[in-house]
């Protein structure tokens, strides 16, 4: 049977046992398929992945995480378990329904506004802050999982391939590329580079997101070549310098130190890029 | 924009002397002081103790626990030798009872434990931002600052992305002072001329300290220069840098000055000269006895030569190095002068030398390093 039939079904069964109503299928992930539910007039997203050896340990670590938040701009996660279903074990987690959609569909429909572009900056810088101080690390920031609670109200999300600091990595060192996704990936993630992994790697992901809102393209990527981007970061290049100038005009210079190749020459807290994000 | 005192073997008397004052704080070495004496010396200091930032420099550099002073400090345990370094749960304890001796010392600072590996890679900086961490939860509540150990191999921090790379990990802390170590395999008084390593080591000060670290160079000599020119807010010294360096058997040496010989602080030739060289020097006029009346030790070890009288002056080259050291550390930090300026001058009164005819007698003493310095500055 497809997972999607499987899925589906198992949406079904969790809704009889939990007490929901299905209302609709929001849409579909690398790994999941997400639901909308309805429970005495509440509405929330059910995420349902097959487990697999390999992912489970993912999955714990993620519901771990978002357990441990408690951040107006970090989705809010109801409830976790597993369930089997036709011989197959899968992952449900219920988490709070973003209604306003993600930051990719509004930027697929035109440019972002400054004003709404340095709101979500510090929203996000300060989630940032918040998932620091637990030891944690996002590791895939970009417009997909970056949604919208109502109106202009920011949340972070899908914390798939967070990483614990204070625990062992799931990454094996040995593989060319570590987690991420590469258009938004710093290059320490790109190099697959365990020891340089923390909070300026999401700053990273959250400076090149927020960079793309206000100038309207990757940063990396002047000359539209995606591909090409992705190397120079690889190559721990500087930002080019048509980028620094588009960003500077539009009021986003602080931008061009958190897009630093190298973690040092980035904003060092949390604070000091909230700071810099409001200096302007 | 304090220099330290690096204490060594029979340094205290140095620390409250009235011309060395500028210094502004001092690192203990466990090895050569138990904390019954620091407690001691420090009482003694009176009013200029309290004045200083007192740092506890654990001296796990080898793990070997029986070495001078070491037995008498209680994180140093006699299973020093044998335990499993890997071992998260020794490390906290050895974290724990450091900041009980630093407590019973009156230490304001202490650097974290950290051990010399057998190779420099990320994982081992990783370890040491985690030890450095759990040093810093431990000390923090008792008002105690915490300055990651960072050891660094000088010959291989010029290879490209190595100093970018270790600053990354080493800024990843919330300890935000950094306890440098430049660990290097030249013997004593001989100068680094490898430009790559030079300006690899000035990358690594320019970028903690850009990233917010207040970087403490450790076991500076000369090259002082180079590293506060790099933006290094702190630097530290003792008499002994004058001769030894951190290296390989730095902590296998006798830890006694008997056997040591004068040495000269010359700064217009940016050296150290023994005495045959210092009247050679003065005879054919490269030794300005007016320009070296700005240091007072420089003044009596010219009035003790010019007396033949064949008196030993090796507690006065200690003081006279002192003196320049703090002195040049002071006139960089407030922007009287540079080190560029400094080295420049010192490669004109090379080139006189080499003009005058004259030989030193130590040979390798060439001032073939003075270019060097200049051009790992030109190209950090």
């Amino acid at each position: 049977m497809p997972i999607a039939t499987d899925s589906a079904v198992v949406a079904e069964v969790v809704c009889k046992q939990r007490n929901f109503s299905l209302i609709d299928e929001l849409g579909v992930g690398a790994h999941k398929r997400v639901y909308l539910i309805e429970q005495n007039g509440l509405r929330f997203a059910l995420k349902i992945a097959p487990i697999t050896p390999s992912l489970k340990p993912r999955f714990e670590r993620e519901a771990a995480a978002l357990r441990g938040c408690a951040h107006p701009s970090v989705a809010i996660l109801h409830d976790t378990f597993a369930l089997m279903s036709g011989g197959q074990e899968f992952w449900i987690s219920i988490e709070e329904y973003l209604a306003d959609g993600t930051l990719a569909a509004r930027f697929a429909r035109g440019k972002v506004d400054g004003p709404l572009v340095r709101a979500m900056g510090l929203a996000l810088a300060n989630a940032l802050d918040h998932l620091r101080n637990r030891n944690l690390v996002h590791r895939d920031i970009k417009p997909a999982n970056i949604m919208f609670r109502t109106g202009d109200e920011v949340v972070l999300t899908d914390f798939g391939i967070v990483r614990m600091l204070d625990a062992p990595t799931l990454t094996h060192d040995f593989l060319p590329q570590g987690p991420g996704t590469p258009l938004y990936a710093s290059a320490e993630q790109l190099l697959n580079e365990a020891t340089l992994i923390d909070w300026r790697t999401d700053q990273f992901g959250l400076a090149l997101v927020l960079a793309e809102c206000a100038i309207g393209r990757h940063p990396f990527a002047p000359e539209n070549d995606l591909a090409l981007a992705i190397m120079r970061v690889a190559k721990r290049q500087a930002v080019p310098a048509k980028s620094c100038e588009q960003l500077v005009s539009a009021g986003f210079g602080a931008l061009v130190r958190a897009l630093a190749p190298w973690p040092a020459q980035r904003y060092r807290n949390p604070k000091d890029l909230i700071d810099a994000l409001t200096a302007v | 924009m304090p220099a330290f005192h690096q204490m060594g073997h029979d340094s205290w008397n140095l620390v409250g002397e009235d011309a060395l004052s500028a210094f502004r704080g001092i690192v203990l070495s466990p090895v050569n002081n138990g904390p019954d004496e620091v407690v001691e010396k420090l009482n003694a200091l009176g009013a200029r103790a309290r004045q200083l930032d007192i740092v506890l420099d654990p001296q796990f550099y080898k793990p070997k626990s029986d070495r001078g002073s070491l037995p008498q400090w209680a994180h140093v345990t006699s299973d020093f030798e044998t335990a499993d370094l890997g071992d998260v749960g020794w490390w906290e304890e050895r974290c724990r009872k450091l900041l009980l001796e630093g407590q019973r010392v009156g230490a304001t600072s202490i650097a974290s434990p950290a051990v010399i590996p057998r190779t420099f890679d990320p994982a081992y900086y990783d370890w040491v931002v985690n030890c450095a961490d759990m040093l810093h939860q431990k000390a923090d509540p008792q008002n105690i600052s915490t300055l990651v150990t960072t050891i660094v191999y000088l010959p291989e921090i010029g290879l490209p992305g190595v100093a970018e790379r270790i600053a990354s990990i080493v800024t990843r802390t919330r300890v935000d002072r950094v306890y440098l170590v430049f660990y290097d395999d030249l013997q004593p008084r001989v100068q680094r001329t490898d430009i790559d390593a030079l300006a690899g080591a000035i990358t690594l000060i320019r970028a903690l300290e850009f990233a917010g670290s207040r970087v403490l160079v450790a076991f500076s000599g000369l090259d002082m220069l180079l590293w506060k020119s790099a933006g290094a807010t702190d630097v530290a010294t003792g008499k002994f840098f004058n001769l030894r360096r951190f290296v390989p058997g730095r902590w296998d040496d006798p830890a006694e000055g008997g056997r040591v010989l004068p040495y000269w602080t010359d700064d217009e030739f940016a050296t150290w000269l023994r005495e045959d060289d210092v009247r050679l020097l003065l005879r054919i006029g490269l030794i300005d006895p007016t320009r070296a009346d700005a240091n007072p030790y420089s003044r009596e070890i010219l009035a003790l030569l010019g007396t033949h009288s064949g008196d030993a002056w090796v507690r006065l080259g200690w003081r006279q190095y002192m003196y320049w050291f703090v002195q040049r550390e002071s006139d960089m930090a407030s922007g009287i002068t540079t080190a560029q300026a400094i080295l420049t001058h010192a490669d004109r009164r090379w080139a006189a030398l080499e003009q005058s005819g004259a030989f030193l007698f130590e040979r390798a003493n060439n001032g073939e390093w003075v270019r060097a310095w200049l051009n790992a500055l030109l190209l950090s």
